[in-house]
């Protein structure tokens, strides 16, 4: 018979949060009743068996895979989809009104500004749902269709990835180039709308934009979103070049189709 | 100390320092991912639950209460997304056979291993919330208070549900032959 006090004296000890006088309280009663005993050194030895038990590694590819999953979700929350319906309103404003065109112009390039230096605060795009391929034009080698293109080159290596829906692009590029890498996003200003433009905290690049050209310089290991619209229904092919060194290490002309 | 960085790293984190929150992944991805494994005795789930611990915290740093052990509101979304996992799947699976248990030697890691799978396959044979205080006790050697705050019930709880866990767990053991040659 082992009554509740006793059971509870053996677990606080097994705890190791008896005090001498509970210790010694149990030692004596442990030594008259053998039942008590028996669970006493099974508890222990229990107790001990597990605290053998050493924690497993996780896999290696756990820490990567966390953060690329963390930098999704940061993609996602970073690119103005609100901001589409913003510049669409303040094109529609100015449009017709030879008056303001300047101004107005004067006014996107600033909203552009705003938009990559990140100072508006990013609106939530979902873009859970977004799908699309991706067409090559002309030669590209090692430049193969589809959604995912691995570039291995010149000690350069790293993805580029692109999703789309109703018309809204992402396109997402991750490099690790330890010599450090200028990208280049071309596209033509009359056709293409640059609504966000997200790179990594640790690409180390600097951002610079010009009409229909973004570049970042430096890049060694991180990457860039960049979220774009295309004016009309169809979306029009954005020239991505990666230079290292002065060397083209790749180049090739995507058209991003509605696959829907 | 431990428990300022992980204040200074949370905080670095929501200020948009990526580089923080990957030193919290880097630093606390062994402690969860062997939680989900206690938890659910299956690697791949695991592997799965770790990644959405993670996430979750990532998505909810902002609601945590500097006030508490950021660890402790690390180990209950870790706790919670096992218990998840676990209801979601209602199924036992062994474990992974190609997880190795590091050892000293070759015989006392056998042995240690066998051991170890008994103990295992026995903890797969607790409830759910006997199985958490169990891995929350003798695998991260959490304090009772500790535990109570992980879990988020009186440390009077966790004290019944441990001594109740080990005493069933026990039994099974025994069932199982575990004593005579361990």
């Amino acid at each position: 018979m082992i009554d509740n006090h006793i059971i509870e004296l053996i677990n606080r000890e097994v705890d190791g949060v008896a005090s001498a006088e509970e210790t010694a309280r149990l030692r004596t009663l442990l030594s008259a009743n053998p039942d008590a005993r028996k669970l006493f050194d099974d508890m222990r030895s229990l107790a001990d068996a597990m605290a053998e038990m050493l924690p497993v590694d996780p896999p290696r590819t756990l820490k990567p895979a966390i953060m690329r999953a963390i930098d999704s979700r940061i993609a996602r929350k970073r690119p103005a989809a609100g901001l589409a319906s913003l510049l669409h309103s303040f094109r529609t404003l100015v449009f017709g009104k030879p008056g303001f065109v300047f101004a107005g112009g004067l006014a996107a390039g600033f909203l552009l500004f705003l938009i990559t230096s990140n100072i508006i605060a990013p609106r939530s795009v979902d873009d859970s749902e977004l799908t699309g391929t991706l067409v090559l034009h002309g030669p590209a080698p090692g430049f193969s269709r589809g959604d995912l293109i691995d570039i291995n080159s010149d000690g350069v290596q790293g993805t580029i990835e692109t999703q789309f829906s109703s018309g809204l692009c992402l396109l997402r590029l991750h490099v690790d180039a330890p010599e450090g890498v200028s990208v280049s996003l071309l596209t033509n200003p009359a056709s293409v709308h640059l609504e966000a433009v997200r790179p990594s905290d640790d690409s180390g690049a600097q951002l610079s934009v010009r009409e229909g050209e973004l570049t970042f310089d430096g890049m060694k290991t991180g990457g860039v979103v960049v979220l774009f619209t295309g004016k009309g229904k169809s979306l029009p092919p954005a020239r991505l070049r990666l230079v290292s060194s002065g060397k083209p290490v790749f180049e090739g002309v995507i058209s991003l189709e509605n696959s829907k | 100390m431990i428990l300022d960085e992980d204040l200074g790293l949370v905080r670095h984190s929501l200020a948009g320092d990526r580089s923080a929150f990957e030193r919290i992944v880097e630093k606390y991805q062994k402690t969860v991912f062997n939680v989900a494994l206690r938890m659910t005795h299956e690697a791949g789930d695991a592997e799965d639950i770790a990644q959405e611990v993670f996430l979750k915290a990532y998505e909810r740093l902002k609601s945590f209460n500097p006030k508490y052990k950021f660890f402790s509101w690390l180990y209950r979304i870790a706790v919670n997304e096992s218990l998840n996992s676990l209801e979601r799947k209602k199924r036992y699976q062994g474990l992974d056979e190609q997880l190795t248990v590091q050892g000293p030697d070759l015989d006392e890691t056998v042995e240690a291993n066998e051991r170890s799978r008994k103990i295992e396959d026995a903890m797969m044979e607790l409830n759910v919330d006997h199985r958490a205080v169990v891995v929350l006790k003798h695998f991260e050697g959490f304090s009772y208070e500790e535990i109570a705050q992980i879990l988020e019930i009186s440390e009077k709880k966790v004290k019944s549900r441990l001594f109740t866990a080990r005493q069933v767990l026990r039994d099974i053991l025994l069932k199982k032959g575990f004593g005579n040659n361990d």
